[in-house]
């Protein structure tokens, strides 16, 4: 057992491992404002890696519909009651004690399930629990159902903003790539390790021998057992991608599947480099970098449960706060407040959102006219149609978008019915 | 003595009445260990040992051992303990060595669903008998200090009963509708089985893995999958056969007639999820695998056995006879 480092929590806390960080980790940004629930990125990692016997349950990627949908159903919230439950009213965090570097949003007060399960004593690695078959049956079951503010279904209030009081919002989930994962802690055959090169986290397939731990104990339970090979499987980050062994990639890191499929476009994916420490290295033109430590406007999910989730995310605008705050930790009034008014750099780099499917390494911004000012909420707001490339690892030119969409107008007389 | 409040002739016969049960146990065949320097005897079997009939009369030329269980609670993940005791019987022929497993379980536990285990039973040896005698807890780190376990799960059993692998898709789920499985016969998507990981492959020809390990987390197929057996579960009890030839490559534990080794035992009830530590568990044993002849060390049980319990008893009951007319008729202590 070992103190390691979580600069998400702003705090040390115990893992089975000492520290030990890979040099680049995987890792995204999923902007939840943006997503249509299309299932497109569910499809796209389904039909390249769990079509086969005894994969049918799997959905290594899938789209939920908070507040009542989960895959598994209920997953956080059943691990949200486990964790009350061993520190009754506990889970708070300091928002003060901030750093911008070890402790972007504040301290965390309460337990990770790695002390919980310390706490609990009941000899495991971290709190967690294995879902029933029947929690594995409907990818989507409550789909659509809004949370209303009156708790009468039938009788919506009306929308009033900035929060509506019926709401609702599709979260995209895929393995994490923690940076503590606890399946890797969970797996008493050390079956599962992290790769130095890229962070992702995998389970070796000749080692496992389908003791389940690992579902049991991950929190996002994206490790699921395949009855037919009597193993468990998970996301592999598409690694063959990652490593720019896809013939599509021209030897450069390409995104995943999910994250290149996606209709919209939500996703954005890379690597960041890693200090010894595992906070991630100042690298100021990285599209991920600002997005996460520059602007602050992509939030872990479920940061408490302590095992440094690598997939970020831009918190929806129109949820309440308390559910959002107990979702993404307390940095999301900050979050929201910078996407609903962005930086002109800001407003630059999310055109890079699904702009190409090859994974950008550095971006430049090439400034441009101003648009128009518009006012929001008794501020105004430029905005400017500035120029954003991104480069690939090699420092090639992979794609240059304006924050403009180009128009273009046809003559009318040239064609017939305007065709 | 007095505190017991026991007459003389009470104390000279509770000794006698040790020694007369001791006897009945070693008639029964049944030594009852504890914790302390249990032993279990592999006698020569006289005659073949029957590899298919577990019930055969063979087994009852072994002493049998009841061997206390435990629940794992050294290393996570911890648990087990839910079976008390498992019957250990071991028999050799000069050849393999035979190893009998029996214990109650109500239930008959396949690898089925997501949230099912199977029932299981293994047992351990030093991988260098007589050296070294490693932690019974997966061996330790040095490599002559390493453990070979022979693991028998009850869903490989089921495969061979079913000469497919009976956890299938259409086992679980008989009326799931799926339209298409593409590349179905391509062994890439079947990616455990396609690196040749021992717990996927569906043609099993035993139902037992043998595997090795030095210290928790490092448990491995060994090269060789020479250990064989069959299980069967009969009114709420498993009796599992493990047999092994004695005589073994470099690195793996040769035995022979006339030596002792150690064995410890564990035992898996699926229905209590019990998978990998979460196991009933015993510590080493002694096992001590006798001389072929008779009388050499070893319990083959046979007329001469029959004549020298005969001579025991009648000389025991005869000593007991003076021990309890010296206590009456000698005049009692001022």
């Amino acid at each position: 057992m070992a103190d390691v480092f979580n600069w998400q929590l702003g705090r040390k806390m115990r893992y089975r491992f000492p520290e030990a960080h890979p040099e680049w980790q995987f890792a995204a940004v999923f902007n939840i404002n943006r997503c249509i629930a299309c299932q497109t990125c569910s499809m796209a990692c389904k039909s390249t890696w769990t079509f086969s016997e005894g994969q049918e349950y799997m959905w290594w990627n899938n789209v939920e519909t908070k507040p009542y949908g989960g895959y598994p159903h209920q997953w956080d919230v059943h691990l949200l009651q486990m964790l009350e439950q061993v520190n009754p009213g506990g889970q708070t965090w300091d928002a003060a004690n901030k750093d911008a570097k070890t402790a972007p949003y504040g301290t965390y007060q309460g337990m990770t399930i790695f002390e919980a399960a310390a706490k609990q004593n009941a000899g495991q690695e971290a709190l967690g629990y294995l879902p029933k078959d029947e929690d594995w049956t409907a990818p989507n079951l409550y789909e659509d159902t809004a949370r209303n503010g009156t708790g009468d279904l039938r009788r919506p209030k009306p929308v009033s903003l900035p929060e509506h009081e019926t709401w609702f919002f599709y979260l995209q989930r895929i393995c994490n790539h923690c940076t503590y994962p606890a399946c890797l802690a969970a797996c008493p055959r050390n079956a599962i390790y992290k790769r130095h090169e890229d962070g992702i986290v995998l389970i070796d397939q000749s080692r496992c021998r389908g003791y389940r731990k690992c579902a049991e104990e991950c929190p996002y339970k994206k490790p699921m057992f395949r009855t037919t090979t009597r193993v468990s499987e998970k996301c592999i980050a598409c690694y063959p991608r990652i490593e720019g062994a896809d013939p599509l990639s021209d030897g450069v890191p390409m995104e995943t599947r999910c994250m290149s499929a996606c209709v919209g476009k939500i996703r954005l994916q890379g690597l960041a480099r890693l200090n010894s420490d595992g906070t991630w290295a100042e690298d100021r033109s990285n599209p991920l970098y600002f997005l996460v430590h520059v602007e602050r406007v992509a939030l872990p999910l479920y940061p408490q449960f302590g095992t440094g989730p690598n997939v970020y995310y831009i918190p929806p605008r129109w949820v309440p706060r308390p559910y959002l705050r107990q979702m993404f930790g307390p940095g999301v009034d900050d979050a929201i407040a910078r996407y609903e008014l962005p930086s002109r750099e800001l407003t630059a780099v999310l055109q890079l959102f699904r702009a190409t499917r090859t994974v950008i390494f550095r971006y430049e911004i090439q400034e441009g006219p101003k648009v128009r000012d518009v006012t929001v909420g008794g501020k105004t707001w430029s905005l400017y149609n500035d120029t954003v490339v991104g480069f690939d690892k090699r420092g090639r030119e992979a794609v240059r978008i304006t924050v403009m969409e180009p128009f273009y107008e046809r003559p009318s007389d040239r064609y017939i019915n305007s065709v | 003595m007095k505190r017991l409040g026991l007459t003389r002739g009470r104390r000279a016969a509770l000794p006698l009445g040790l020694l007369v049960a001791a006897v009945l146990l070693a008639v029964a065949g049944v030594n009852p260990v504890r914790s302390q320097n249990p032993l279990l005897v592999a006698p020569a079997a006289s005659g073949k040992v029957s590899t298919t009939n577990l019930y055969s009369s063979v087994w009852d030329q072994a002493p049998s051992v009841d061997v206390t269980l435990s629940m794992q609670n050294v290393t996570n993940p911890m648990g087990g303990g839910e079976v008390a005791t498992v019957r250990a019987r071991a028999l050799h022929d000069g050849k393999r060595l035979y190893i009998l497993l029996e214990w109650g379980d109500s239930t008959r536990d396949l690898t089925l669903g997501l949230t099912q285990y199977g029932d299981a039973a293994a047992v351990e040896f030093p991988r260098t008998p007589g050296k070294t005698v490693p932690s019974f807890c997966m061996g330790d780190v040095a490599p002559d200090r390493g453990v070979n376990i022979w693991q028998w799960r009850a869903v490989w059993q089921e495969d061979i009963a079913t000469k497919q692998a009976s956890a299938s898709i259409q086992a679980l789920h008989p009326d799931m509708q799926v339209d298409l499985y593409p590349f179905r016969n391509d062994p890439v998507y079947m990616t455990a089985r396609d690196v040749n990981n021992l717990v996927s492959i569906p043609a099993r020809t035993t139902p037992i893995d043998n595997l090795v390990a030095n210290q928790f987390g490092t448990l491995t197929d060994a090269p060789q999958q020479d250990v064989h057996g069959l299980g069967e579960w009969r009114d709420g009890r498993w009796r599992v056969l493990l047999y092994r030839d004695m005589t073994q490559p470099a690195g793996m534990p040769s035995l022979s007639p006339g030596t002792t080794t150690n064995v410890a035992l564990a035992v898996w009830d699926g229905a209590r999820g019990n998978r990998d530590g979460m196991k009933s568990v015993s510590s080493f044993l002694d096992l001590q695998i006798a001389a072929r002849t008779a009388g050499g060390g070893g319990l083959h049980w046979g007329a001469g056995q029959t004549l020298a319990l005969l001579i025991g008893m009648f000389g025991a009951a005869t000593v007991g006879l003076f021990v309890l007319i010296y206590a009456v008729v000698r005049p009692p202590e001022r």
